[in-house]
């Protein structure tokens, strides 16, 4: 743990590890890397607070952080266990987090997945800024089709998780736009697969598949498409795709 | 002392334009969350999520930890 306020030396311990030598992963599952190295399991929390704080874009009170990550237990109780989870903190971890003694937050060197996919998905999602190739591959559609810390039920990962699921399913219909555009129907095929997985109701994603298999001059498979999301919105719901679905498949 | 059991229930809402039916519901929920989400449901009818909401609370009432 850096202490900005009071200790120096702590700081400057920290230094080697710095160069993105640590990472945290959020997305999947919760895990912390040494270089390439995943640590064993640490205590449950350990794993809250550094993923709360790794949530966190800016530094929390003490306060704050600790009414959010024992919402049940009184003011001094919440204070008192997390101080309890900062001093738990193993040699390496404790380089993740700046504690002082009015706030807490994740540190800077300490890379994190989920804010490189926000970035990608940013990106993605903004017709106007210039993305990078790799934004468009294979990576960037599997990290875009993780969902954030899935078997954590905490409000704020809750709050978390679902935000990410909506950005995450529009950044990859945009993946799956631009390629399709660019006639690698294979890969947006790919990425529009992981929107309708993710969410089997969601007509643009359908609308994306659907658009990607016309691409590729594969009308059969666009309608096998639109017809199995007929079947499951009339199974599911009772109703018929809208019009505007019905009029990509030119064999409707 | 025994355990608290937290119950959740999450319902992801959106519109889909151009639909007879334009609201699209789906219900996450469980009765103890350290079990996971233990069903999933999908409506288009206001109606229909508040009986769902209703029937997973009165569930909760009735199995208290």
């Amino acid at each position: 743990m850096l202490n900005r306020a009071n200790d120096a030396t702590a700081t400057s311990r920290a230094e080697p590890l710095v160069n993105d030598a640590l990472r945290l992963s959020v997305m999947g599952t919760f895990q912390f890397w040494v270089a390439d190295e995943s640590l064993p399991t640490l205590p449950g929390g350990s794993q809250r607070l550094l993923a709360f704080l790794a949530l966190r874009q800016r530094a929390v009170t003490r306060s704050a952080a600790a009414g959010t990550l024992w919402p049940d237990s009184t003011e001094s109780h919440a204070s008192s266990s997390l101080r309890s989870a900062l001093s738990r903190l193993e040699d390496v971890t404790r380089h993740a987090v700046v504690a002082t003694p009015i706030d807490v937050s994740f540190a800077e060197h300490v890379s994190v997945d989920l804010r490189h996919a926000r970035t990608i998905a940013h990106r993605l999602i903004d017709r106007d800024a210039a993305h990078l190739p790799s934004d468009l591959s294979s990576d960037a559609i599997a990290a875009l089709s993780t969902d954030l810390l899935p078997d954590w039920y905490d409000d704020w990962v809750v709050i978390e998780s679902e935000d990410w699921r909506q950005l995450r399913l529009h950044a990859l219909e945009a993946i799956a736009a631009r390629l399709t555009e660019q006639r690698r129907s294979g890969e947006a095929i790919q990425a529009a697969l992981a929107v309708v997985g993710t969410e089997p109701l969601r007509e643009s994603g359908h609308a994306a598949l659907i658009r990607a298999h016309l691409a590729e001059g594969n009308q059969s498979e666009a309608l096998t498409v639109y017809t199995q999301y007929a079947s499951t919105l009339h199974d599911e719901l009772g109703i018929q795709p809208t019009v505007g679905l019905q009029s990509l498949v030119p064999s409707l | 002392m025994a355990m608290e059991r937290t119950a959740l229930l999450i319902i992801r809402a959106w519109i889909e334009e151009g639909s007879s039916a334009p609201l699209r519901a789906q219900l996450s929920m469980t009765s103890d969350v350290s079990n996971g989400m233990e069903r999933t449901s999908s409506h288009s009818d206001v109606a229909d999520v508040g009986t769902q909401v209703e029937g997973w609370l009165r569930k909760i009432l009735a199995d208290p930890a």
